[in-house]
């Protein structure tokens, strides 16, 4: 076909100009894309960042609380309990030398006052300081608290058990006091608030996690008051809870039954501590 | 029937996906979806009517005037759903208002709805449509709220109208003037066609992209 010089140059500028417009248009999207993958992946970079600070921050905090509970601990043992040993003695020496009754009476009331505050000094100690999870690992704590617990009361039976599907499985001693906390302070709360009169602690451990059950018989609590609150307005147990879990990416749900009570799942992720190794 | 004339139906056809998938999730489709399908159903018809028109020798210009003007108001109506800013809501409100008096001017002085092919409208048509899409992207990457794309039905959406509008600028633009030629010139008819197969694959990208917006944006996908 015959073409003129301007047909020619419509032609050009109609192919030349599509072809460049698509390209902008495609580059435009390919653009959109690549930057914002970039921008989401600084972000996210940015809030790891932010979590890991936040729970190095969590770590140091439980750390420093621990180690100012050992101290107290010491300090009760060595110096209160050591005194108090001596109290007893000195009482002990002079119910053995007191002339009338009275005198004996008196002396032997004080005895016992200082026979129970020893005790109360130990428990506290122990409270404070679980020898028992240093020395002979998580489940002999467990069996203690346990124990204790049935002997400080007449109306309540605590139960638990133990799952293992890893028998090697090695826990960090941080994360083993961690888990002892929050059931010290699950029981606690199933005691204190709930007035149970039955408690059944479950703990699961594998490879990447360990769930611990806590189930009681007592009348729980309101379940929307406490999804619907802010951190800051949740009680100190809970918050101490939500902080020593949270250092291991963890979780902590409740459910609710009035007619059987309440149970506490909490989850504690290991993978998390290997992740960060 | 000619095998450019086949070719132009099979992408026509192609309309016909995102239809299929909008009336077969009718029910869980978002309204601003269900106002499109609306359109696309129209363009349906448009498509019917122009091939029949055409392979029959009957005059359809107007109709390719007045298809022109819908078309538009529909994409702008999306765009207006999917503005936040209140703003730039009652902006795309007044350019369709601007759009139709346009149009009617258009067909009045410039290019008449009888004779003439409705470049000029098709041509700003494009150039407002690509600068709504440039803005999605920009405000897109300005507030970072969309993370996975691929689950985007706005994202895919303004893709197909980028991708459509931006690359039949240049065919809205010089189609008059090859149709002129086509009638002057032997032989520039067959130019016409290549030209049109550009317009057949881009109508088909658009509408996979279209089907693929209206698959994505039902609240189950």
């Amino acid at each position: 076909m015959g073409q003129s010089a301007e047909q020619i140059n419509n032609i050009l500028l109609f192919l030349v100009g599509t072809f460049v417009i698509l390209l902008m248009a495609v580059g435009f999207v390919v653009f959109v894309l690549i930057y914002k993958k970039r921008v989401f992946a600084q972000k996210h970079a940015f809030q790891e960042l932010e979590t890991k600070h936040h729970k190095d921050m969590l770590k140091i905090a439980i750390e420093t609380q621990e180690k100012e509970r050992r101290r107290i601990a010491e300090n009760l043992h060595d110096e209160v309990g050591a005194l108090l040993s001596l109290v007893r003695l000195n009482a002990s020496r002079i119910y053995n030398e007191a002339g009338c009754e009275d005198m004996r009476g008196i002396t032997d009331k004080t005895i016992n006052v200082v026979d129970e505050t020893i005790a109360n000094v130990r428990r506290i100690t122990k409270d404070l300081l679980p020898a028992t999870l240093d020395k002979f690992g998580l489940e002999a704590a467990l069996k203690e608290l346990c124990q204790k617990v049935n002997e400080a009361t007449d109306t309540l039976e605590i139960s638990y058990d133990v799952q293992r599907e890893n028998k090697n499985l090695n826990l960090p001693k941080e994360l083993k006091l961690s888990i002892y906390r929050v059931l010290q302070e699950l029981v606690n709360n199933a005691l204190k608030h709930a007035e149970a009169s039955k408690i059944i602690v479950n703990i699961h451990m594998n490879e990447d996690s360990i769930l611990l059950k806590v189930e009681d018989n007592g009348k729980g609590f309101d379940m929307q008051k406490y999804y619907e609150r802010k951190k800051s307005d949740a009680g100190l147990g809970l918050q101490n809870i939500k902080s020593r879990i949270s250092v291991y990416d963890g979780k902590i749900d409740f459910v609710q039954d009035q007619s059987k009570g309440t149970i506490a799942n909490v989850t504690f992720n290991i993978k998390s501590i290997n992740d960060e190794e | 029937m000619s095998v450019f004339e086949i070719i132009g139906l099979c992408s026509k056809a192609f309309v016909l996906a995102p239809v299929a998938i909008g009336v077969a999730h009718y029910a869980t489709l978002k309204k601003p979806y269900k106002v499109f399908l609306l359109f696309l159903m129209l363009y349906v018809v448009f498509d019917v009517i122009t091939s029949y028109t055409s392979l029959n020798g009957i005059h359809n210009l107007p109709l390719y005037h007045l298809m022109t003007v819908v078309e538009f108001v529909f994409y702008s109506y999306m765009y207006h759903v999917i503005a936040k800013n209140t703003s730039y809501k009652k902006w795309i409100l007044f350019i369709i208002f601007l759009f139709i008096i346009f149009a009617v001017l258009n067909t009045i002085y410039l290019e008449n709805i009888y004779t003439d092919y409705n470049s000029n409208t098709r041509v700003v048509a494009s150039l407002i449509l690509v600068s709504y899409a440039i803005s999605y992207f920009y405000r897109m990457l300005k507030e970072l709220t969309v993370e996975s794309v691929g689950e985007n039905d706005v994202f895919w959406f303004n893709t197909a109208v980028l991708l459509y509008f931006a690359g039949t600028f240049f065919l809205s633009l010089f189609l008059k003037v090859f149709f002129d030629e086509a009638k002057k010139t032997e032989g520039f008819q067959e130019f016409l066609y290549q030209i049109y197969y550009l317009q057949y694959f881009l109508y088909i990208i658009l509408n996979i992209l279209l089907a693929k917006a209206i698959w994505v944006s039902q609240p189950s996908k």
